[in-house]
């Protein structure tokens, strides 16, 4: 579990006199594995910055953010690593979030470079993936640029399946999809979390979408976050 | 009667990876004062049919067919009466405002260009004019935000500017590339709105080029399903939501919010690849062998046109 306590947050802009804008201002909530939490809110509202404090991508002003019961502030390095493979962020934009001059092959095998799985057990994990993601072998000698917004999509999502994790921020990841692709990415997801027992914090401005995937939902509204179903 | 009439378009494009078949024997009509709807996933070749129209393909593209804009055929008038149509009879509202827009000029320069560009008035005047525009798109202070420069502005008034510009000259045909990508739930409401009324005030017909079924249902009059650079419905809006009957159609219904999310099975074909038979096969439910080998054509049946062995 992931429980946030107290977050504060605040944006400095402006120069030379920079003027402070409190963006998230006292945010305590839990977040559950296997679970869905639905974060809605206008643009602006500070959405995918909760979401990137969360995965430890930015700290907080003031607050505490613990993972299973520790506080991730004081994790020493190997369990800040851990924390860091654990909590995963699949980002709005899939092309951008794809290195452009790497093959999908090259950018799968990154990861698993990264958690050093020895080379000849790559190929199998990789297929492995992509038959979870629900794509074929076919797309490993293409560009980022070669493939379709909801393909890309999947390749991110692969290459955070393949770090195992517990929890994934979703932020907006089927905004810039269509509507049908919409629903493949949304089905793909409520599938894992079936199968593996992911926690999500799903990020999004649109209602259905929130609706159809959460358990509980909250709306964040002048850096405040209001829960209003739980789950 | 008929302001746009297309016929048996086709546009391929020369890559290093091959030949990319974009659009495939494409014919529509548009009417005077209606509103057609184009519909169908990302990269099936929406916005190529777009710029054929405006001839605004870049080198490597092969076009064939016909475009027939008020008596003339677009692909055959050179270049110089092709500019004096752009903006002026055929505008376009492309589907990035943050890109669209020069990030070096002042909204106002840029709302005002069109009648600069047509109308060789001064640089006073178009400032004035676009002031007009922005107070007519509902801006709340139209004097100051002429000032302004596209960083400044939501992606939201970026897109009612585009729209201020495409509308200035009372254009008989507004292309509308995906007017709505990227904005809010409530934004996309208003946008659409007035980009609707706008165009029922000046009589104009619209080619609206949209993923978002929403937006076609609430503005369109007739919708043409698109699935791999063909047309594979096209059939009057109310029946399209009524009554879909091509079953990639009926997949992207099934798709919607409301009808719980049920996603259509498997991948959009390659486009550089030649599958034999129907484009959809592969993801068909009810795909028979002569869908395999055999291409449909169009059937006609009462007001609409459907791509399917289904109804033959």
């Amino acid at each position: 579990m992931i429980e946030l306590q107290n977050i504060f947050y605040e944006y400095s802009k402006g120069w030379p006199r920079k003027q402070h804008q409190i963006v998230l201002s006292d945010i305590s909530v839990k977040l559950c594995m296997g679970k869905t939490f639905g974060l809605m809110g206008h643009s602006g509202t500070g959405k995918t910055t909760l979401g990137k404090i969360v995965v430890g991508l930015i700290k907080p002003y003031l607050g505490k953010i613990s993972f299973h019961g520790k506080d991730i502030s004081q994790l020493a390095s190997p369990d800040w690593l851990f924390f860091r493979r654990k909590v995963q962020m699949l980002f709005q934009d899939p092309q951008g979030s794809l290195n452009p001059k790497k093959r999908i092959d090259a950018s799968l095998r990154d990861i698993l470079n990264i958690t050093k799985i020895p080379f000849n057990q790559q190929k199998q994990a990789i297929e492995d993936v992509l038959k979870t993601v629900g794509l074929s072998t076919d797309f490993l000698l293409r560009y980022p640029a070669q493939l379709s917004g909801g393909q890309n999509q999947r390749i991110s999502l692969a290459r955070i399946l393949l770090l195992k994790p517990e929890f994934i921020v979703l932020d907006e990841p089927t905004s810039a999809l269509d509507i049908s692709v919409q629903a493949q990415i949304l089905f793909l997801l409520r599938e894992l979390q079936k199968n593996h027992g992911l926690g999500y914090l799903f990020i999004s401005h649109d209602p259905e979408v929130i609706q159809y995937m959460s358990h509980s939902i909250g709306i964040l509204k002048d850096g405040n976050l209001d829960i209003i179903q739980e789950g | 009667m008929s302001l746009l009439t297309v016929e048996r378009l086709n546009v391929v494009f020369t890559t290093y990876q091959g030949k990319v078949k974009a659009v495939k024997n494409v014919s529509m009509t548009i009417n005077y004062q209606e509103t057609l709807a184009l519909i169908g996933e990302t990269g099936c070749g929406k916005s190529v049919i777009a710029q054929s129209i405006l001839r605004l393909l870049p080198n490597n593209a092969q076009i064939n067919g016909s475009i027939i804009f008020q008596g003339r055929d677009l692909l055959l008038v050179d270049e110089k009466t092709m500019a004096s149509i752009r903006g002026k009879e055929i505008a376009i509202i492309f589907q990035n405002p943050s890109l669209a827009l020069n990030p070096v000029y002042s909204i106002g320069w840029q709302v005002g260009e069109p009648f600069r560009i047509h109308q060789g008035v001064d640089r006073n005047q178009s400032i004035q004019e676009s002031v007009r525009l922005l107070s007519y798109m509902k801006f709340d202070k139209p004097e100051s935000a002429v000032k302004m420069y596209p960083f400044e502005f939501s992606g939201g008034m970026n897109q009612r500017a585009l729209i201020a510009s495409a509308l200035a000259l009372h254009p008989n045909l507004i292309i509308a590339d995906e007017p709505t990508q990227g904005l809010d739930r409530t934004l996309i409401k208003q946008i659409i709105e007035q980009l609707d009324r706008a165009r029922k005030i000046h009589s104009s017909s619209m080619l609206l080029i949209t993923h978002d079924l929403t937006v076609a249902r609430s503005i369109s009059d007739w919708i043409m399903v698109m699935y791999a650079g063909e047309i594979v419905e096209q059939v009057p809006t109310l029946d399209f939501f009524q009554s879909p009957m091509h079953p990639y159609s009926q997949g992207l219904l099934r798709s919607l919010p409301e009808n719980g999310f049920h996603p259509i099975p498997g991948q959009s074909p390659s486009m550089i690849e030649n599958l034999s038979g129907c484009q959809f096969h592969p993801r068909c439910q009810w795909a028979r062998e002569q869908c395999r080998w055999e291409k449909p054509g169009l059937f006609p049946i009462n007001r609409r046109m459907v791509r399917c062995f289904l109804y033959d």
